[in-house]
């Protein structure tokens, strides 16, 4: 279902190599190739143009500590993809710490912020609106396609709660959404027609 | 009796039971509901891809470049107070040397492992934080963010080293040492670097 967002981009063992020896030109060239996706992930797990920021500039010195320890064992980008979700969820632990809901628990299921959105948002805004890991859950799974077992393993809760936070953060933005399905297919296709005829 | 959400986002991702999968086969509403959450990811994936400022590598090779100092650093300290640590054994030598006649002092007594090199190194960097007066100053948002990333990952080091993992080899031991006097080596040295910077006001913590 999910194809992912750019961090699968191929990198050649040349480029690799230099990198894991420490050489600078390497890693920019690594930087050029995944900094945005890197970006687009903080942004939305984070949802802060600042915390994109940071988290994108954490990324790169946590890849420059430690590709020398990455031993190939899959993608350069899926492993390049944990260290910016764990980046990302360090930062919506932190928020946790002092305090803030970021995950959602059976009890909020209806509350009045809820029933106050008087008017349909659209995905964006959604997903935008959900605490922290849940949005962070659905983002990975739904987008980035990682399974519930390594989302687990990134936020250090089980695959239950992974699945149930999922769960949740869906049925509040059915709330929120009203249907999606037969007239999103509808509109996506006449912007199909449109751009055609263009 | 409809299925609940988290079936239905098993059968969109393919992990359901068969038995789900016959039921929204027979059921309008269900089949309705699952179309709406297959809908809601193809809209996500379909978001707009939003990237990083053009100019924020040279400012993240700058944060490598001024990384890679406080380590090269660090370790130049380190080797210097192992040479010191070697001086004192030799000396502690010399002056437990058995003389003629008396009974031999034990060598390994005045012994200074690397690993008690580094957890000395380790309380010396905490005192120096500690005599710090941290409190009631601002950092930048960069700045703070940092100084908490180097806190959790001492935390993850201290974790390991009182962690259940039984009987750590001395390899790992001096490895996690290793980690933590680096790690604390930085946050000092980001406290000297915050204190030294404009944004370090002394007006509240946030």
């Amino acid at each position: 279902m999910a194809v992912g967002t750019g961090f699968f981009a191929e990198v050649d063992e040349v480029t690799l190599g230099r990198a894991r020896r420490g050489d600078l030109d390497a890693v920019a060239s690594l930087y050029r190739t995944f900094a945005t996706p890197v970006y687009n992930l903080g942004r939305r797990l984070c949802g802060s143009p600042e915390e994109a920021d940071d988290v994108l500039q954490e990324t790169f010195l946590e890849v420059v500590r430690s590709i020398p320890r990455f031993r190939g064992e899959g993608a350069l980008g899926a492993w390049i993809r944990r260290v910016a979700a764990s980046k990302a969820l360090t930062r919506l632990r932190r928020r946790a710490g002092a305090g803030e809901a970021t995950d959602l628990a059976e009890a909020d299921e209806f509350t009045a912020r809820d029933l106050a959105v008087d008017h349909r948002l659209d995905v964006e805004a959604a997903l935008a609106r959900l605490p922290g890991t849940a949005r962070a859950v659905v983002w990975l799974h739904d987008v980035e396609g990682l399974t519930h077992a390594e989302i687990a393993l990134l936020t250090g809760k089980s695959e239950s709660f992974s699945k149930s936070q999922l769960a949740r953060a869906h049925a509040r933005m059915r709330q929120w959404l009203g249907r999606l399905g037969s007239e999103v297919h509808a509109s996506r296709e006449r912007r199909a027609v449109g751009a055609e005829g263009r | 009796m409809h299925l609940e959400s988290e079936e239905l986002l098993a059968l969109r991702d393919g992990e359901a039971r068969p038995e789900v999968a016959a039921h929204v086969a027979g059921c309008p509403a269900c089949a309705a509901e699952l179309e709406h959450l297959r809908a809601v990811a193809r809209e996500l994936a379909g978001l707009p891809v939003a990237g990083p400022p053009a100019d924020r590598w040279a400012t993240i090779a700058a944060a490598v470049e001024a990384e890679r100092r406080g380590r090269r650093r660090l370790r130049t300290g380190l080797a210097a107070a192992a040479a010191v640590a070697v001086v004192g054994v030799a000396i502690a030598a010399l002056v437990l040397a058995p003389r003629p006649g008396t009974r031999a002092a034990g060598a390994g007594d005045a012994a200074v492992s690397d690993l008690e090199q580094l957890i000395g190194a380790s309380h010396q960097l905490e005192s120096v934080l500690q005599g710090s007066e941290l409190e009631g100053r601002v950092l930048s948002s960069r700045d703070a963010a940092w100084i908490v990333d180097l806190e959790d990952r001492i935390a993850l080091v201290d974790a390991r080293l009182a962690g259940p993992e039984p009987g750590l080899s001395r390899e790992q031991a001096v490895a996690l040492w290793l980690d933590r006097v680096e790690l604390l080596d930085a946050l000092v040295e980001a406290h000297g670097a915050t204190a030294n910077s404009p944004a370090f006001q002394r007006v509240s913590y946030q």
